[in-house]
């Protein structure tokens, strides 16, 4: 690991300041310290967050829940009006690494966590993401985790997020603050792809944080389903969100956010128009599950992942539609 | 005369904890990495970044002002071939690990990168011709099946990943002595191969002690000091200081073994009355640089006929090293899949089509009624009879149950090793043994097997292994230890005992034939006794010592080897993700005289590997390889959640025994060898089950 000097912000606007060229924010750490020793990040500077007042707080507020960028995972897991409001975030969450990583990792760290991809983590390898090369290692290499949508880019990595599928299929919006400000803007737009900047993952500026998660008035049933190699303390290889707005029996509109598969959450909208307007049975969810894997373009070792998200898919709508998938 | 185990025991097979537990669970115990003497450096090894290279330039120079450094040694040279990306190049010390790190950073190379080698299947086309193994003509056997099946199986090469990893800590007592804390599951080889070792073998009246009171696994990966050990003791011997060289998790994977891969097509004929009669197999495997990947086959069951066919591949990737039962894994998974098939396709009753075709030479006319019993009883384990059903769960749904068997073998000799008892005039008793406990609670066993023969308790003996200049032991592996060392023990103890009856016989009026040891008394058969305390003083100012060798000739029928075991998994798998869970395991053991029932249920093992835990899609052969045969992706271990499932190890009640030399014990279905009617186990029972 590369000397660094550590700065502890006191509130938002000492974060902002602190930040800038060669800093990097520090929340739970269980990302970024092992980037460091791997001396895939260098920073000179690291801030950390944990200390801005509010930051890992959980609230009701009238129209949702606003829950805090330094909220544990482990926290967000244990709230009950997570679990009882929004089950596809508490889907998710519970199945990010272990129980021990999740009492360091907060929700803002996860949200903009860098990609699970063995290249691009290890000082060995140049790539692009790396900024030491125009080319992907993973693309004719080892790419069976890798993406199977949006993989035409620079890097062909998954987002490395569980829980920002189950975010964006709730509709959350995240609250920004930089030199100019706060802004808050949909998570769906927060994300980014590599062919638009290969060195980042999202939206924000080099002296930008999260601040918080809000969700509005759970009034979709949701549900997430994720496909584990392992049964404990691995990545997905298959994972899908779905939050369904019923009338009766009818879903009258839907949202399916697709993870693992795309260097983003990945909305498919081809899933959920199979969804509009149907009474949720099995071979609805089929036929979305269908839906949502067409355009896929796997690698040569990950079409396997075909496969798996749509069984997730398929899980994820019965769930949320039923409580139960089979 | 023979030695002989006593006939009642009172020590071996009950139940002693650990006695190094407490220490291990507070952290207490002092492993290699713990180990920090004064003035200690770290160390960190230079590895090629390539497949496949030849240095060009290399300097070691530029470093050696560097901050913090304060040696360094060039493993390989201008000129050398560099075999797999983490081939060992250069070592650096420096008072901290960043420095160390920063060091090897700054180390300017030039490579000739040279074509390479990742995919076995590439290599295959390059492979030597070998021989072919052949028993009676497969093409007369193929004529008289019934079915006829063929099919393609393979599994992928592992790692071993140790909880500790790889390595030591060298610290030079003076010019001539030379003291090695090292992560090793052989301290007398380790100890001999860096005073052997060219560096180091000119040093006159050069002593090397290794010390390895505890240590985080082997699995076979672990029996010498390595080249980044040979590194360390250099470097600490350039910077006269204590240099700690422990590898990092990544290095594990690369540098420091790996079980074979093994890829199978096999051809494999029945006959509809139960007869296996042809076996054809052509198979190849890789163990990284030097290719080595044998496994037997066929693998326990004996077809009529049998031709088999197999290449030993080479790859630019770390070398192989034993991994539990060298080859036998691959054999087992590629047979017993390929006899489901031939099974499933005959329509026979999987049981006992294994049972019939059990092989009929070497060790496996004994093993057979032991894998009848030991399949009759997993089977009643695992509810075959309600469970079981021929392929094709017709349960709707994805979810799809079933059940399997496999059978296993290994040779499990005891291992060469001697030990020392010594009895002191205060009653002190010392057992000591060049062997070291690998974590399979050799500490504990020692101490047990020494009370035992002197009638005295656990505590009243202190053992003492782990270190080389103790009387020396082979090393920890292939199941060798706990026979060897317990009979070495047990002798030198018997020995020391005999010398004490002589000291004590006059005191009690009688011969030294006469006396036994009991309960912490010397009894004499004419009724009198002494206590071990006061037996102990007519040593007067002399302790006495017995020296047990395992060589020894008048060890006979104390231990044996060969044994079978049956295994037994209820799955369910789901179909539309791939994922496998296991529902229950039980291994049915045959695992002999048992000597520390606290210790007994190793069964789990058998899911603790990586490759146990099936994935959502069948990659034959993937190696931890990066896209140019650099180095890559690491292994994924089963967690905590996957090990959920019920499981229960049974003892097939029977010692599974022969004795050492080609003497085999007679022995008939029914009747339990020697040493597992001693055994306090009965047949079926569950030495260890979790709900």
């Amino acid at each position: 690991m590369k000397a660094f000097t550590y700065k502890s912000a006191k509130s938002e606007e000492e974060a902002v300041k602190a930040l800038g060229p060669g800093a990097l924010p520090l929340a739970g750490g269980t990302t970024l310290l092992n980037l460091m020793k791997e001396r895939v990040v260098e920073p000179e500077v690291l801030v950390n967050l944990k200390a801005i007042r509010g930051f890992d707080r959980i609230e009701a507020v009238s129209d949702g829940l606003r829950i805090g960028a330094g909220v544990t995972l482990a926290s967000l897991l244990e709230n009950p009006a997570v679990a009882r409001q929004y089950p596809a975030i508490a889907q998710a969450v519970e199945t990010v690494a272990t129980p021990q990583v999740r009492n360091m990792a907060t929700l803002g760290g996860n949200l903009c966590t860098r990609p699970p991809c063995w290249y691009f983590s290890h000082d060995l390898f140049a790539c692009a993401k790396r900024g030491n090369a125009n080319t992907c290692p993973a693309r004719e290499g080892e790419n069976e985790y890798a993406a199977v949508f949006a993989n035409e880019g620079p890097c062909v990595a998954v987002h490395g997020s569980s829980i920002a599928p189950a975010l964006v299929a709730l509709g959350a919006t995240v609250r920004i603050v930089g030199p100019s400000g706060a802004r808050e803007i949909p998570l769906e737009k927060f994300f980014t792809l590599p062919k638009d900047n290969v060195l980042r993952e999202n939206v924000l500026g080099n002296n930008e944080i999260i601040t918080h998660v809000s969700l509005g008035k759970p009034n979709a049933k949701s549900a997430t389903y994720v496909v584990l190699h392992k049964e404990s303390h691995d990545w997905p290889v298959g994972l899908a969100s779905v939050a369904l707005e019923m009338n009766g029996d009818a879903c009258t509109s839907s949202k399916v956010v697709l993870g693992a598969v795309a260097p983003l959450p990945w909305r498919s909208t081809n899933a959920e128009a199979a969804l509009a307007g149907k009474k949720i049975t099995a071979d609805v969810a089929s036929a979305a599950a269908d839906a949502a894997v067409q355009g896929a373009l796997p690698l040569s070792q990950n079409a396997y992942k075909v496969q798996t998200t749509k069984a997730a898919v398929k899980r994820a709508i019965l769930i949320a539609a039923t409580g139960k998938w089979a | 005369m023979p030695y002989k185990w006593p006939e009642k025991k009172k020590v071996i097979g009950t139940s002693v904890p650990r006695l190094d537990g407490a220490f291990k669970a507070t952290g207490k115990a002092k492993y290699s990495f713990d180990r920090n003497p004064p003035g200690l450096l770290f160390a960190k090894i230079l590895r090629s970044p390539h497949a496949h290279a030849k240095i060009v330039e290399i300097d070691l120079k530029s470093i050696e002002t560097f901050p913090g450094v304060k040696a360094t040694h060039l493993i390989k040279g201008v000129g050398a071939e560099l075999k797999y990306g983490g081939d060992e190049i250069a070592a650096v010390a420096a008072e901290t690990e960043e420095q160390a790190r920063d060091a090897l950073r700054a180390i300017r190379v030039k490579y000739e990168v040279l074509p390479f080698q990742w995919s076995e299947e590439e290599a295959l086309k390059v492979a030597p011709e070998p021989k072919t193994d052949e028993v009676g003509k497969v093409e007369d056997g193929f004529a008289k099946a019934d079915v006829v099946v063929e099919g393609s199986y393979s599994c992928p090469v592992i790692t071993h990943v140790c909880l500790e990893t790889h390595g030591l800590v060298a610290w030079w007592k003076s010019d001539e002595e030379l003291l090695l804390y090292a992560s090793t599951q052989a301290v007398v080889k380790t100890a001999a191969d860096v005073k052997g070792d060219a560096l180091f073998k000119t040093i006159p009246n050069l002593k090397v002690t290794c010390e390895t009171p505890y240590m985080g696994g082997g699995f076979g990966s672990k029996f010498g000091p390595d080249i980044q050990g040979i590194a360390a003791v250099e470097l600490a011997r350039k910077a006269k200081r204590p240099v700690k060289l422990m590898l990092e998790r990544d290095e594990e994977h690369w540098a420091a073994g790996n079980r074979p891969s093994a890829f199978a097509k096999v051809k494999i004929g029945g006959t509809r009355d139960g007869k296996l009669v042809a076996f054809d197999a052509l198979t190849y495997g890789t163990g990284g640089f030097s290719g080595g990947a044998q496994f037997p086959l066929p693998y326990v069951y004996g077809p009529e006929t049998s031709r088999r066919k197999h290449f030993n591949v080479s790859v630019n990737a770390g070398d192989r090293r034993a991994l539990r039962a060298p080859g036998h894994p691959q054999s087992a998974i590629v047979m017993e899949q390929a006899m489901d098939d031939l099974i499933d396709k005959l329509g026979v009753d999987p049981l006992e089509f294994r049972i019939r075709n059990i092989q009929k030479t070497g060790v496996f006319p004994t093993l057979q009624p032991i894998y009848e019993t030991e399949i009759r009883l997993g089977a009643e384990r695992i509810e075959w009879k309600k469970h079981w059903h021929p392929r094709g769960d017709k349960t709707p749904g994805p979810l799809k149950r079933g059940l399997g068997c496999a059978l296993g073998t290994w040779n499990g000799a005891a291992g060469q090793a001697q030990a020392s008892v010594t009895i002191r005039p205060d009653g002190g008793v010392e057992a000591a043994c060049g062997t070291q406990d690998l974590g399979t609670g050799t500490t504990t066993l020692v101490p047990m097997v020494a009370a035992e023969i002197l009638g005295l308790g656990v505590k009243d003996v202190t053992g003492k292994i782990g270190v080389s200049s103790f009387p020396p032991a082979g090393g920890s592996g292939g199941s060798t230890s706990c026979g060897g060392v317990s009979l070495a023990v047990g002798v030198a103890a018997m020995k020391a005992l005999a010398m004490l009856f002589e000291k004590v016989a006059p005191k009690l009026g009688c011969a030294p034939a006469d006396l036994r040891a009991e309960a912490g008394r010397i009894v004499s058969s004419n009724g009198k006794s002494l206590s071990w305390k006061d037996a102990c003083a007519t040593l007067e100012t002399q302790p006495i010592v017995g020296i047990g060798d395992r060589a020894d000739k008048e060890i006979q029928g104390m231990s044996g080897v060969g044994v079978g075991g049956a295994q037994f998994a209820d799955v369910t798998v789901d179909i539309e993700t791939g994922q496998v869970r296991i529902n229950k395991m039980v291994a049915v053991a045959d695992c002999g005289l048992v000597m520390n029932r606290a210790l007994r249920g190793a069964a789990p093992g058998s899911e603790d590997r990586p490759d146990a835990q099936s994935g959502p899609r069948v990659v034959p052969g993937r190696r931890a390889l990066g896209p140019s045969g650099d180095r890559g992706p690491s292994a994924r271990l089963s967690g905590a959640r996957g090990h959920r499932h019920r499981r229960a190890a049974v003892h097939s009640g029977r010692g599974g025994h022969r004795e050492r030399g080609g003497q085999r014990r007679r022995r008939s279905r029914g009747r339990p060898s020697v040493l597992s009617a001693a055994d306090p186990l009965g047949p079926g029972e569950e030495i260890r089950g979790v709900p």
